[in-house]
């Protein structure tokens, strides 16, 4: 999304707003730090798939897991999960209000149906086929199967025993179904008075903020299992409103409230450290292997489990922006370039990537390699089809508008 | 008869409805999207959710039915209405078209979505044919809600009807668990689409559509003092 706009600021209806400072000021200027976070967190995503392959703890439920494992990547891996997403549900939140801001509700809506609806309802099949069809082949050709490659040869080979299939999911584009529920809620709630509870949240100091906005994720997070799932059910998931909804509720507030993010600036150490801290609680409690359906965890580790996700998720998210705010405000043409193609990247890299793993998965190299040569040919692979096939074109049009 | 329709004023006026209601469509839609996620959590909270589902759509469609018909005849809007170029014809359409798209499209959404829960999930197919008929029914609910009000405007008929109708949601479910073509298949991996059910649903068709051409056969006979 162009971040650039003229000075016109409009409530819900369409009708002039008196803006706030911060609202008025975001409307003037493109804000980098914001752009080049969503970029990050999404080519975060694009490590962390990557790195599932060689993750211990998801070896029995992703389909290219491979033989080499290193526990390192669970560590890495399961840190970044906690707060990758929310901090992009927040941002989300934040464009979110700066369109309604700019072009009015309508103006708002017909832009994410455009930029998030359409790409979902095109690429989802499209990716659902490309992730079937290399899956299909790697069955019969891989030979050191994962687990879950081996339980769909079996199924295949003996389809009398084999368990019922899965319904069918979002995968990784989960987030744009989840964006289009979000916001349909932004339209559906602007009908609603939210003045006085903005007023509660205005006056909240930082430290009581870091204490409360965890403590509301609470319920949302109890209703699933650690290590977060992804909601990749065509059903709407409850757990998903209670908790990315909520950091996108976060973000939209934050557009009109003055100055959030510098209160935070002499507490970002203190942030990271204790989110560090929790997360060694929180990975000693963690289940070394993950199943699904998760097995019921007992009611005082799922208790801590979850204040420790919601505090690392909050606190890690305010780190994030306070240290985007300060190294990553300023126009580069190399993180313009990366902001731009990171949508295009993130949306073919699951299948890319499984297409490359199961390539690997028969090589006798360990899991390092396997992970930088299946990340490296992706992250190329994504580049190149988005000079080539998305910049300049209707895709391209589609994903980030057309290009001045 | 010569008529013709007045396809501006009609065009307005839906608008106009459209835009009253958009407060109410948002209501019980985030209603609805709260229901629709509450299904996947669990047993109670799969029929928990699915009563809140359907509650929403019951009360949307009644609501709009007493905000636009019933209220515009007691605020004094429809003589408003009427004294415009526009015969009784012309009103009933645009009443059909207004209404009718601010129930079916919550309608559809909500009974589609039903239908892929129960395609997607566990829950054994044989279930579908029962769900069609319930959602028709409800459908039928409405739209006799909707013929009611146009003929009579008046609000005690109306109601009575939203009531009537409403009473027989569980003696009609309880009636069509005991037709032995339908209640043997319920819980069957595949629809069975008989006879039976495929009579049931081709009347309430036909009740639906008996129910929207008797509004408009009414407003036909009225005649305009312009």
């Amino acid at each position: 999304m162009d971040s650039t706009a003229e000075s016109r600021l409009h409530e819900p209806s369409g009708t002039p707003l008196v803006a706030t400072q911060s609202a008025e000021k975001a409307l003037q200027q493109r804000l980098h730090y914001l752009d080049n976070l969503r970029a990050l967190a999404m080519i975060a995503g694009v490590f962390f798939h990557a790195a599932l392959a060689y993750s211990p703890m998801l070896n029995t439920y992703w389909l290219s897991a491979d033989s080499q494992q290193s526990p390192l990547v669970d560590v890495v891996g399961f840190f970044m999960h906690l707060f990758r997403m929310p901090l992009f549900f927040l941002i989300a939140g934040f464009f979110a209000a700066y369109l309604v801001a700019k072009r009015g509700m309508k103006g708002f809506i017909g832009n994410r149906a455009k930029r998030v609806l359409l790409p979902f309802v095109i690429f989802m099949p499209l990716c659902l086929w490309a992730v079937a069809a290399p899956l299909l082949a790697a069955v019969h050709t891989v030979e050191n199967k994962s687990p879950v490659l081996l339980m769909i040869a079996n199924a295949l080979a003996n389809p009398a025993d084999a368990p019922p299939q899965p319904p069918p999911t979002t995968m990784h584009l989960w987030f744009l179904y989840v964006l289009v529920f979000l916001y349909f809620l932004t339209w559906a709630l602007s009908y609603l008075d939210w003045s006085w509870v903005c007023k509660k949240f205005n006056a909240i100091k930082p430290l009581v903020f870091v204490v409360f906005a965890p403590l509301m994720l609470l319920p949302g997070l109890l209703l699933v299992s650690s290590p977060l799932p992804a909601p990749d059910s065509f059903l709407p998931q409850l757990w998903a409103f209670g908790f990315f909804g909520l950091f996108f509720a976060a973000g939209y507030w934050i557009f009109h409230r003055d100055n959030f993010l510098e209160q935070f600036n002499a507490y970002w150490v203190y942030l990271l450290l204790g989110s560090l801290l929790l997360y060694a609680i929180y990975f000693h409690f963690i289940p070394e292997k993950i199943i699904v359906p998760a097995p019921p965890t007992e009611f005082t580790t799922h208790i801590v489990l979850k204040l420790c996700e919601a505090f690392v998720a909050v606190c890690m998210t305010l780190v994030c922006l306070v240290l985007g705010k300060r190294f990553l405000n300023t126009p580069s043409r190399s993180m313009r370039f990366m902001a731009d193609s990171s949508y295009w990247i993130y949306i073919i890299h699951v299948p890319l990537l499984f297409a490359l793993q199961y390539q690997l998965m028969d090589q006798e190299w360990n899991w390092l390699s396997k992970f930088v040569v299946s990340l490296g040919l992706t992250l190329i692979i994504g580049v190149a089809s988005y000079v080539l096939l998305v910049r300049w074109t209707p895709i391209g049009w589609m994903l980030n508008g057309k290009k001045k | 008869m010569n008529y013709s329709l007045n396809a501006p004023i009609v065009k307005i006026l839906i608008h106009k409805d459209w835009y009253l209601l958009r407060k109410l469509i948002a209501l019980y839609m985030t209603g609805a999207l709260l229901a629709l996620s509450f299904i996947s959590l669990g047993e109670w909270q799969f029929v928990m959710g699915t009563t809140l589902l359907f509650s929403m759509v019951i009360g949307l469609g009644n609501h709009q039915l007493t905000n636009t018909i019933i209220n515009e005849r007691k605020e004094q809007t429809l003589p408003l209405i009427m004294s415009l170029p526009i015969a009784p014809s012309d009103y009933v359409v645009a009443k059909l078209i207004a209404n009718m798209t601010l129930f079916v499209i919550p309608w559809g959404v909500v009974v589609s979505a039903t239908i892929a829960v129960f395609l997607l999930t566990p829950i054994p197919d044989g279930i579908l044919p029962i769900t069609i008929i319930g959602a028709l029914y409800f459908m039928l609910c409405y739209c006799l809600t909707w013929s009611v009000g146009m003929i009579s405007e008046s609000e005690g008929v109306v109601l009575f009807v939203m009531v009537f109708t409403n009473c027989l949601i569980g003696p009609m479910f309880y009636i069509i668990f005991r037709v032995p073509d339908i209640a043997q298949y319920v819980w069957s991996p595949e629809p069975h689409w008989n006879s039976t059910a495929i009579s049931i649903i081709a009347c309430l068709l036909a009740l639906i559509v008996v129910a929207i051409l008797a509004a408009f056969y009414s407003q036909a006979r009225k005649e305009t003092f312009l």
